[in-house]
C-alpha cells in the first residue's frame, strides 16, 4: 500500500461499524452525517472506514473494498467477530489489527482518529491506532451501552426484561448463565484497558454520559455532544378541520422487543376497548424479519388482532420520512430500554411534531414533559393509552407543545463542535509532547 | 482399536494380583508393552488406571515417579523465539505457562503491559501444548506489535504438565527473582510487581511470597495457604478465608503463612534452583506449589503472604478441562504423595501457626501515636 503524502488540511479518519448504503441503523446514519458535515465544514478533510460483515465483499489478501459510489475518501472493510470474539470485543487473529489496520492508518496518515464504534471489529483497533500513530488524538463516540452490557448494550436483563442500572460479573452471569462470572470481569477489564488509549469520549446524551462515568470512565474524558442532523424543511402541520382533533400518532423505528412496539399495540387495544375509534396510529416499522421467531410470531398475532385504527405502513427510507410524518400530529417513542439520543426524536422535532415517550433515560432527557412532549410510564400500556387520550382530547395542548420544540443541532454545527474538539485535542497532545521534549 | 483401548481391555481382565505385577513391571521400566508410546502417553495410561484402582502403594506411585522422571528428562524447549529487546540483567523473570488454550494470553498481556516494572522484567511464556505452536507464535508476534512488551516464548517438545513447564522456563530465566504467574492472573493497576519484590527483599529469610488474589466478585481467592487435618481424610490444602470479602480484616495482614499458592509466586531464583524447582512427580499439576513451599520451609525459608498487593485470579480458567479420568488419577496420586511426604512438616507448621495466631491475639495492638494507651488486661 502506498503511503499518502502529507499535505493539505488536517485529516480525520472515522471508523464506523456499518455503512448506511449497506445496512440501516441509527448510529451508522449519524456517523455518515457527521462525515458529510465535516466535509462541508472544511476545517478537516474526513475519511470514512466502515465495517461490513458481508464475506462476499472480501477479496483475497485484503479486507478493504469500496462503498458503492465514487467518493475517494470512503471505504469499507470486512470484519466479523464470532462467539468469544464478540463477547470480548476483540479478534482472535490479531493480524487484522497489526497488519491491515496499520496499513490503512499509514496510508491515510490521519491527524485525528474518531471511532464511531468498535463493535464487530473490536476494541483492539484503538490500540493499533495508538501504536501506529502515537501522537494522534483518538475520539470515541458512544452510541449505546455495549462496552458495559453484553446484551446488545441495552442494559435490560435478558431473562426478566427488567431494566438494569449497573453491570457486575454476578449480574451479567445471571443474564447469560452459560458464561462464567469471571468472563464478565475479563470483558470489562480488557475493554477498559483499550479505552485508556482514547483521548475523548463523545456522549450524545447526558444520561449516557453519566452511565459511563458510573462505569468508570473518568468524567474529564467525556464530553456531551448531541448528534447533528442535515436540516429538513419542516413539513406543514396535518390539515385538520377547525374543530378537528390532533389525534393521529406515528411510530417510526425498528420492530424489535426493545422499541416498545408491543406495548404500543396493547395500548391501541385498550383504546379500542374504551371505544376510542377516533385515535389513529401509523406504524412505520422495520426489521421485524430479523427478530426471533417467538417475537415475530407474537407480533404477527398482535398485528392481526389490532383495531382498524392502526395502520401498518412498513419500513421507510430516510427520504420517505417527511411524507410519512406529514400525516401525523405526534410521534410516539415507547422504548422499554434506556435509549441514548434517539434520532427519531430529532426527526420529529425537525418537523415540529411533539413527542410522546417513555419516562426513561435518554428519551426523558431529550423530550421535556409538558414543554415539547409528554411522558408516560415506561412499559405501561394503560399509561400510554391515557397519555394518547389526553394528547388527542386536550384543546390547545398540541399547539402549546409545538411552541416548546427546541432547535436540533445541524450537521454543520455538530461538525464545527467536533472541529473545535479535534483542534483542542491536537493542541493538548502537541503541548504534552513539547513538555516531554523539554523535560 | 487404539493401543490404549486394547491395553485397557487386557487390563480389565486381569485379576488384582496380576495388576499389581503389571505395576511393578511398569515401575521397573519393563519392556512389557502394556503401555506403549511416549512417557507422556504411558503416564496418561497409568493415571487413568489409578483413577479406578487404589494401588498407589502397590507400585502405582513407583510407576508415576518413574514415568514423570522420564517425562521431565525428555522435556525441553524445542523452539525459543524472542520478540522485542528483552532487558539485560532483569531483576525479575516472569514465567507464564500456557496449556490447552490461548484465549487468556491476549487479555493478560494487554493488562500487564502498561507498567514500567513489567517492561523492565523478563517475560517468559512457555507453551505446554505443542500442538498450538503455530497460533501461539503468531499471537506472540501480534501481541508484541500491539503492546510493545518484549517476550521470550518457549514451545515445549511435548505436553509435560505444570511443574515441568515451569522448571524448563525457569532454566531459561536470568532474573535474580522468579515470578511464577498463572495465565489467569491479572492486575488491576500498575506497580504491583515492585511492591512484591520490595517486600521480598525486605525480609531476611523468605522462601515463597504470594499476594492477595481475588475472584471476579472481589471475594478472596488466596490470602495464604494452610493445612488441615481431618480424621479419616488426612491432610488437605486450604486457603485462608477463601470466598470472604477482600476487605475482611484478618486477610489484610501480611504475615508468615504455612504455604502460598503457585498462581502468583515470587521466589529467589537461586533458591528455587537449590530447592530443585517443582517436583515433576506431581503429575499434570496440583500440589506442586505447596510441595515446594514445604520443602523451602523445611530448609528454613518460610512462606510469606503479602496483603498489600491484590490481583485477580480467575481460578481454574487457565487450563482447558483435562480428560477427567487422568485428572482424577493424578489427584488421587498427588494428594496421597503430598500427605505421606509432608505429614510431619505440615504438623510442625500448623502448630507453629497456631502458636503465632494465639500469640498475636494475646499481644495488644500498638495504639496509634497520640492516643491514650489501651489498658491491657492481665491474667490473674
Amino acid at each position: 500500500m502506498l503511503y499518502r503524502m502529507g499535505e493539505g488540511r488536517p485529516r480525520v479518519l472515522y471508523f464506523t461499524h456499518g455503512h448506511p448504503n449497506l445496512i440501516r441503523g441509527g448510529a451508522e446514519q449519524a456517523a455518515l452525517e457527521l462525515y458529510a458535515g465535516v466535509r462541508e465544514h472544511g476545517a478537516f478533510e474526513p475519511f470514512l472506514a466502515a465495517r461490513t460483515g458481508d464475506l462476499a465483499l472480501q477479496r483475497p489478501g485484503t479486507p478493504f473494498g469500496a462503498v458503492d459510489g465514487d467518493d475517494p475518501n470512503q471505504l469499507v472493510f470486512y470484519a466479523h467477530l464470532r462467539g468469544d470474539e464478540n463477547f470480548f470485543q476483540t479478534m482472535r487473529n490479531k493480524r487484522f489489527y497489526t497488519y491491515h489496520l496499520a496499513q490503512l492508518l499509514k496510508a491515510i496518515q490521519p491527524d485525528v482518529v474518531h471511532f464511531q464504534h468498535t463493535v464487530h471489529f473490536g476494541v483492539e483497533a484503538i490500540r493499533q491506532v495508538r501504536v501506529t500513530l502515537p501522537h494522534v488524538p483518538i475520539v470515541y463516540t458512544l452510541h449505546e451501552y455495549i462496552p458495559i452490557c453484553h446484551a446488545q448494550g441495552q442494559m435490560v436483563r435478558t431473562k426478566t426484561f427488567e431494566l438494569c442500572d449497573h453491570a457486575s460479573p454476578q449480574r451479567c452471569h445471571g443474564c447469560f448463565p452459560e458464561r462464567a462470572p469471571s468472563d464478565f470481569l475479563l470483558r470489562e477489564h480488557t475493554i477498559k484497558r483499550q479505552f485508556q488509549d482514547v483521548d475523548k469520549f463523545v456522549a450524545p446524551s447526558r444520561f449516557l454520559l453519566e452511565r459511563f462515568v458510573a462505569w468508570g470512565i473518568p468524567r474529564e474524558k467525556l464530553v456531551e455532544i448531541d448528534y447533528g442532523r442535515e436540516p429538513q424543511e419542516p413539513v406543514p402541520p396535518r390539515p385538520v378541520r377547525a374543530d378537528g382533533k390532533r389525534n393521529r400518532f406515528g411510530f417510526f423505528g425498528q420492530m424489535n422487543p426493545f422499541k416498545g412496539i408491543r406495548e404500543l399495540l396493547l395500548a391501541a387495544n385498550l383504546l379500542r376497548d374504551a371505544g376510542r375509534m377516533d385515535i389513529h396510529l401509523d406504524v412505520s416499522g422495520a426489521n421485524l424479519d430479523l427478530q426471533t421467531e417467538d417475537f415475530q410470531h407474537a407480533m404477527h398475532e398482535l398485528m392481526e388482532a389490532a383495531p382498524p385504527t392502526v395502520g401498518f405502513l412498513g419500513p421507510y427510507a430516510p427520504e420517505d420520512l417527511s411524507e410519512r410524518i406529514a400525516s401525523v400530529d405526534w410521534v410516539i417513542i415507547p422504548s422499554i430500554w434506556w435509549e441514548n439520543s434517539p434520532l427519531v426524536i430529532q426527526e420529529a422535532f425537525m418537523h415540529e411534531r411533539p413527542v410522546i415517550c417513555s419516562n426513561l433515560g435518554g428519551m426523558a432527557e431529550k423530550v421535556t414533559d409538558g414543554l415539547n412532549g409528554l411522558h408516560f410510564r415506561a412499559r405501561d400500556p394503560s399509561s400510554l393509552a391515557e397519555t394518547l387520550t389526553r394528547a388527542a382530547d386536550t384543546d390547545g395542548l398540541w399547539e402549546e407543545l409545538r411552541q416548546g420544540i427546541p432547535k436540533i443541532p445541524t450537521a454543520t454545527e455538530a461538525a464545527e463542535t467536533h472541529a473545535v474538539l479535534y483542534g483542542e485535542l491536537r493542541d493538548a497532545r502537541s503541548g504534552a509532547e513539547r513538555v516531554a521534549t523539554l523535560a | 482399536m487404539s493401543a490404549k483401548g486394547y491395553a485397557w481391555r487386557v487390563w480389565c481382565r486381569l485379576p488384582p494380583t496380576q495388576r499389581r505385577l503389571v505395576f511393578r513391571l511398569l515401575a521397573m521400566g519393563s519392556s512389557l508393552k502394556v503401555a506403549p508410546g511416549t512417557p507422556s502417553q504411558r503416564l496418561s495410561f497409568v493415571l487413568s488406571l489409578l483413577a479406578r484402582e487404589n494401588i498407589l502403594a502397590d507400585g502405582g506411585h513407583q510407576a508415576v515417579r518413574r514415568l514423570t522422571t522420564q517425562l521431565a528428562q525428555s522435556t525441553s524447549a524445542r523452539r525459543v523465539i524472542e520478540v522485542g529487546s528483552i532487558p539485560a540483567q532483569p531483576h525479575v523473570s516472569i514465567v507464564i505457562p500456557i496449556y490447552g488454550k490461548l484465549d487468556l494470553l491476549g487479555p493478560q498481556i494487554a493488562l500487564l503491559a502498561d507498567d514500567e516494572e513489567i517492561r523492565n522484567a523478563e517475560i517468559i511464556l512457555v507453551l505446554d501444548s505443542p500442538e498450538l505452536e503455530g497460533e501461539f507464535v503468531s499471537l506472540v508476534h501480534d501481541l508484541h506489535a500491539l503492546y510493545g512488551l518484549a517476550l521470550r516464548a518457549l514451545v515445549l517438545n511435548q505436553n509435560a504438565g505444570y511443574g515441568i513447564a515451569n522448571n524448563v522456563a525457569a532454566s531459561h530465566a536470568t532474573g535474580s527473582l522468579l515470578l511464577l504467574l498463572n495465565s489467569d492472573v491479572f492486575p488491576e493497576s500498575a506497580g504491583w510487581l515492585g511492591q512484591m519484590t520490595a517486600a521480598y527483599r525486605a525480609r531476611a529469610k523468605v522462601g515463597a511470597l504470594a499476594p492477595k488474589l481475588l475472584y471476579e466478585d472481589r471475594a478472596l481467592q488466596h490470602a495464604g495457604m494452610y493445612f488441615e487435618h481431618e480424621p479419616g481424610r488426612g491432610w488437605s490444602n486450604q486457603h485462608f478465608f477463601k470466598g470472604f470479602p477482600s476487605t475482611f480484616a484478618s486477610a489484610n495482614v501480611s504475615r508468615e503463612v504455612p504455604a502460598v499458592t503457585g498462581a502468583c509466586l515470587l521466589i529467589d531464583r537461586d533458591l528455587f534452583v537449590r530447592a530443585g524447582g517443582f517436583d515433576p512427580v506431581y503429575a499434570i499439576g496440583e500440589y506442586e506449589d505447596s510441595d515446594l513451599c514445604l520443602r523451602l520451609s523445611s530448609m528454613g525459608y518460610p512462606s510469606w503472604y503479602l496483603a498489600e498487593v491484590a490481583l485477580f485470579h480467575l481460578e481454574r480458567r487457565s487450563f482447558a478441562p483435562h480428560r477427567s479420568r487422568q485428572r482424577a488419577g493424578a489427584t488421587r496420586h498427588n494428594s496421597w504423595l503430598h500427605n505421606n511426604r509432608w505429614k510431619a512438616e505440615m504438623e510442625r507448621l500448623m502448630e507453629l501457626h497456631a502458636q503465632k495466631e494465639s500469640g498475636a491475639l494475646a499481644t495488644p495492638t500498638p495504639s496509634p501515636a497520640g492516643d491514650l494507651p489501651t489498658p491491657v488486661e492481665t491474667a490473674p
